[in-house]
């Protein structure tokens, strides 16, 4: 069982997406609850993952390698470490809630599916420890997300579906021109054929610091703009309020909740071990951007008048810090941007669920047309307090223990990269405060605003074990930040000695 | 009547099979016009199988040559034949709704499929000049007729004789380039050619680069690279549709079979000399077609100049052939004419079926085609998934194997003008998708009529992609095997 855990856990949503895909007409109504409990088993399954991993050790655990293709030394190649152990068990919380939450109605079947089919991707990006098996699901999770924001989005729907999909996938195009170089790279240097990652990782690469053209600077390149169009870090973020605000609630969530992880992910699992003498070099801008993304991101949340693309534009500034944590190359700033990654994934899905709340009712998300829904809607205005708060880092929630490792470790860095990254905690405060004072508080400015329904059971029910969440990350994080420690401690290291040549080949 | 007479016979066999099936069909189609289509169609496929059969029994002997070094047995000949009689085979089922509504007579209609199939095949099997002149006419004339089999619609005569024209002059500069090298070595032969080569490496005449350009003239038109493409959209828009889908994958692949043969085995000791000229193809076909086909409206045309765009990312693969990575080039080559065949006739199934009742190649024309009949929705999705290059496609290892070999010569400026012209390609293939799904119906859509023949070449081909994409192992091996018979 413990052998196949990561399989089964890859391959059962897509189980689940078909057999909703060929689910009988006539059971319509308990299509959405079979979905639900598809993707609750799964959930559970993912918890058994935190029985068998062991915190003590940095290696992967419960791999699984069959061979695939044996003239590419391609096999499916699975394993969990610290480092992606809580983002596959955040998917599979946050795969229920978004699948229990959907009020959709239209091709309520195909729209299941997409969601399953996409929590397949995403697990197997995130478990995937073979380069090509890693591309593959790269490559496959943008095809469900295409059709959500296209089939079942807002206006401008396939302007912005088009332009996600197009815009990620030229990133994810030079990526495989990297790994194809990089698979042949190898096998110029120790004769056979691997695309295993672990294998990769003791590749040297020619590195040249005087030149900026030399092979690993470019290979980097390559794979970071891959990876920062899905973050999305500055300047590749021209997507992300487009997709946001044009999704359907269920496809915001997810897509801020787990896809712009992947970015991150995609960082801390190949770009920053496989080159990290570019890393070095490119650091300080890759940090700069951040630093930009954070500020400019914030700025731009402060001028939106839309509650949905005011979200989306914090998630920029929000995911600009966690990456300013994982590029300062500490032990806080990486285990923070982690946990940071986490919290964001929680209190952005909440987030945008609220904003679905609110659209479902009153079919707008421009802030002006609210005002004073305190009074009507009370249940409501706690749930949207607490995630506000948990957004702009209010210490015994999780977004305060993420900052404040992110800012600590960028301290021990730099302390210029510190106080420009702590302006987030006062933008964010601004911008999100003085958003919730002008939807929930003051009089009631609109008439239609007084009829309003408070939260239904449902969408109660949809948001409690997020609110749970954030308080338990927030008041005691250790449960969350042990089993990182030694992956964050090993990735640093191998960080710290590739230049020494000391690298241990780890099968 | 010796031993190695017989001996010929059989290893001539598949392609004989194909010549007697041929001239019988149409003998008894003559005869009896009247009568049962079945016995036409059912002698057809039993022709077909029996020449599968004997390839593969083929397969398992020795490579020679035969009639004096006019043709080459080997697996890479049969590897070609295999991939011929298949496309073929998916023709005749996709064919099949036109056949039985008594669009295409039956008789002519299979002469001429099974004649192109024997000249495509007996493409692969030419190492001699005049057999790959002979076998391209047979081939191009058994097109050019079938391309004007819709005689009720002016698009389709008009195509074809745009084609037998155009087709007719790029011969004659092909004939003009044998006479130029048999000029120089003096001989037809593949063989002779690559030993007057190796002798001379210094003292090779001019007119031998002009024969050569010429040539490269001639199979350009076949393979559609640009310049030599204007006349595809025309030809594929004219056209039946399961003849276009016939032209665009099965002549595509016995061009470059013969290309490979000609020019990689024989002249691969000059490609130095020739290179450029196949690498400015490869880019100006890649780009040139891609960009195309963005603003077509009409579906047939896009596909049309989409066919032009994965000829130019086969064209990559044929620059970066050297003698170091010759095995890993070749075999992309192959492999991605494989994959393309499989997605490209899926993709025109679909339409088929879409326009079986009444002809629409509008794109527009199928909003919300995908939701009324998912099935065909999912199968073209995953055809365009495919084309695009997405994994776990036969289309995405396809590509991998390309931009592979591209890498491993040093190419990497025309492996990143590659995966530029990928991404641009996806736009208009996520267009048909997005078209299908996210568009509101705005005709109604025209019942669509089950039709079985249709629905297996859409089971074949999507499985077939799906397998090339997860499970390529298997073809891997017989395309390093065909690869390793050619030298």
């Amino acid at each position: 069982m413990e052998h196949n855990l990561l399989s089964i856990l890859i391959f059962l949503p897509l189980i689940g997406a078909v057999t909703c895909l060929l689910w009988p007409s006539a059971w319509k109504n308990s299509l959405k609850s079979a979905a639900v409990m598809i993707s609750l088993i799964e959930f559970s399954l993912s918890l058994l993952l935190l029985v068998y991993f062991d915190p003590a050790t940095y290696q992967v655990q419960l791999t699984q390698k069959i061979p695939w293709i044996q003239q590419l030394g391609t096999s499916y190649f699975v394993g969990i470490d610290g480092i992606s152990l809580w983002l596959v068990l955040l998917t599979t919380f946050l795969t229920p809630i978004v699948i229990f939450s959907a009020t959709v109605t239209q091709y309520q079947k195909a729209y299941l599916s997409c969601f399953l089919l996409l929590e397949t991707a995403m697990m197997g990006a995130f478990l995937s420890l073979d380069i090509i098996l890693f591309y593959v699901f790269w490559e496959l999770m943008l095809v469900p997300m295409y059709f959500i924001i296209g089939v079942w989005g807002g206006a401008r729907r396939i302007y912005a579906t088009l332009k996600f999909f197009i815009y990620t996938f030229a990133g994810g195009v030079f990526m495989l021109l990297s790994i194809i170089f990089l698979v042949y790279f190898y096998h110029a240097q120790f004769g056979t054929f691997s695309t295993s990652l672990l294998d990769l990782y003791s590749v040297r690469l020619p590195y040249d610091s005087i030149r900026f053209i030399n092979p690993q600077n470019l290979l980097f390149l390559a794979f970071a703009v891959a990876f920062m169009i899905k973050v999305p870090m500055f300047p590749f973020h021209t997507w992300l309020p487009d997709a946001h605000v044009e999704a359907p609630t269920g496809g915001s969530v997810i897509l801020a909740g787990v896809l712009l992880k992947m970015g991150a992910y995609g960082f801390l699992r190949f770009a920053m071990p496989l080159f990290p003498e570019s890393l070095k070099y490119f650091s300080p801008w890759l940090i700069a951007l951040a630093l930009v993304g954070v500020i400019y991101g914030a700025c731009l949340a402060l001028a939106q008048k839309d509650l949905k693309k005011l979200v989306a534009y914090s998630s920029i500034s929000h995911m600009g810090i966690v990456m300013l944590g994982l590029f300062v190359l500490t032990s806080n700033g990486v285990t923070g941007g982690i946990f940071q990654m986490l919290s964001h994934g929680l209190s952005t899905g909440a987030l945008f669920m609220i904003v679905g709340m609110i659209y479902d009712r009153r079919h707008t998300k421009e802030i002006a047309a609210f005002g004073g829904l305190t009074k009507v809607m009370p249940r409501f205005a706690v749930f949207f307090l607490i995630v506000t708060l948990s957004s702009i880092a209010l210490p015994t929630t999780n977004g305060f223990i993420g900052e404040f490792l992110i800012l600590t470790g960028s301290f021990e860095r730099q302390p210029i990269y510190a106080i420009l990254g702590g302006t987030t905690v006062i933008l964010g405060a601004y911008y999100m405060l003085w958003t919730y004072q002008r939807v929930m508080f003051g009089p009631i400015r609109h008439s239609e605003n007084k009829g309003l329904l408070d939260l239904n059971w449902q969408e109660t029910v949809s948001l409690i074990p997020i609110i749970v969440f954030i308080f338990w990350m927030g008041i005691y994080p250790k449960t969350f930040l042990k089993p990182m420690e030694k992956s964050v401690d090993y990735l640093i290291e191998h960080y710290e000695r590739y230049e020494l040549g000391i690298v241990e080949k780890t099968t | 009547m010796n031993a190695e007479w017989l001996n010929n016979i059989f290893y001539l066999s598949p392609l004989l099979v194909l010549a007697a099936t041929s001239i019988f069909v149409l003998l008894l189609h003559a005869f009896h016009p009247n009568g049962s289509k079945w016995w036409v169609l059912g002698l057809s496929f039993a022709g077909l199988t029996i020449s599968l059969i004997t390839t593969v029994q083929l397969w398992y002997l020795d490579p020679r040559y035969l009639f004096n070094e006019a043709i080459k047995v080997d697996h890479f000949s049969l590897f070609f034949t295999e991939l011929a009689l298949f496309l073929t085979f998916l023709t005749y089922l996709t064919s099949y709704p036109s056949i039985k509504q008594n669009l295409f007579p039956v008789g002519e209609f299979s002469f001429f499929l099974l004649s192109a199939c024997m000249g495509m095949s007996l493409m692969a099997w030419a190492s001699d000049l005049m057999t790959l002149f002979l076998s391209l006419e047979l081939m191009s004339i058994s097109a050019y007729v079938l391309t004007g089999f819709r005689k009720d619609r002016l698009s389709s005569i008009e195509g074809a004789l745009k084609y037998f024209l155009l087709g007719a002059f790029s011969t004659g500069f092909f004939l003009f380039g044998i006479v130029l090298l048999y000029a120089c070595t003096g001989s037809t032969q593949f063989s002779s050619i690559g030993y007057f080569l190796m002798n001379s490496q210094f003292t090779i005449p001019a007119i031998f680069y002009i024969g050569i350009a010429l040539l490269i003239i001639g199979m350009g038109f076949k393979i559609a690279a640009v310049p030599f493409h204007m006349w595809v959209p025309d030809v594929y828009e004219g056209a039946p549709t399961s003849v276009t889908a016939f032209m665009a994958t099965a002549v595509k692949a016995a061009s470059f079979s013969a290309i490979i043969r000609l020019f990689l085995v024989p002249l691969l000791s000059i490609k130095a000399n020739w290179e450029i000229i196949i690498f400015v193809l490869a880019i100006a076909t890649m780009t040139v077609g891609n960009i195309a086909a963005l603003v077509q409206n009409n579906i047939k045309r896009m596909f049309a100049y989409s066919s032009i765009a994965h000829a130019g990312y086969i064209l990559i693969a044929l620059t970066a052939v050297n003698s170091q990575i010759f095995n890993l080039s070749i075999g992309a080559m192959l492999f991605y004419l494989l994959a393309y065949g499989l997605m490209t006739i899926g993709a025109f199934s679909v339409l088929i079926y879409g326009t079986a009742a009444q002809e629409r190649n509008n794109l527009n024309d199928y909003a919300g085609f995908g939701f009324q009949y998912p099935y065909l929705g999912l199968a073209m999705t995953l055809f365009m998934a495919s084309l695009i290059g997405l994994p776990p496609t036969a289309g995405f290892m396809g590509k991998f194997y390309i931009f592979s070999s591209a890498i491993n010569a040093q190419l990497y400026g025309l492996a990143i003008i590659g995966m530029i012209n990928s991404v641009i390609s996806s736009y208009y293939y996520l267009r048909v998708v997005v078209v299908f799904y996210m568009k509101e119906r705005q005709i109604e859509q025209p019942k669509l009529i089950f039709s079985p023949a249709i629905t297996w070449v859409l089971v074949i081909t999507a499985a077939g992609t799906l397998l090339l994409g997860i499970l390529p192992t298997g073809f891997f091996r017989m395309i390093t095997s065909s690869v390793a018979s050619l030298l």
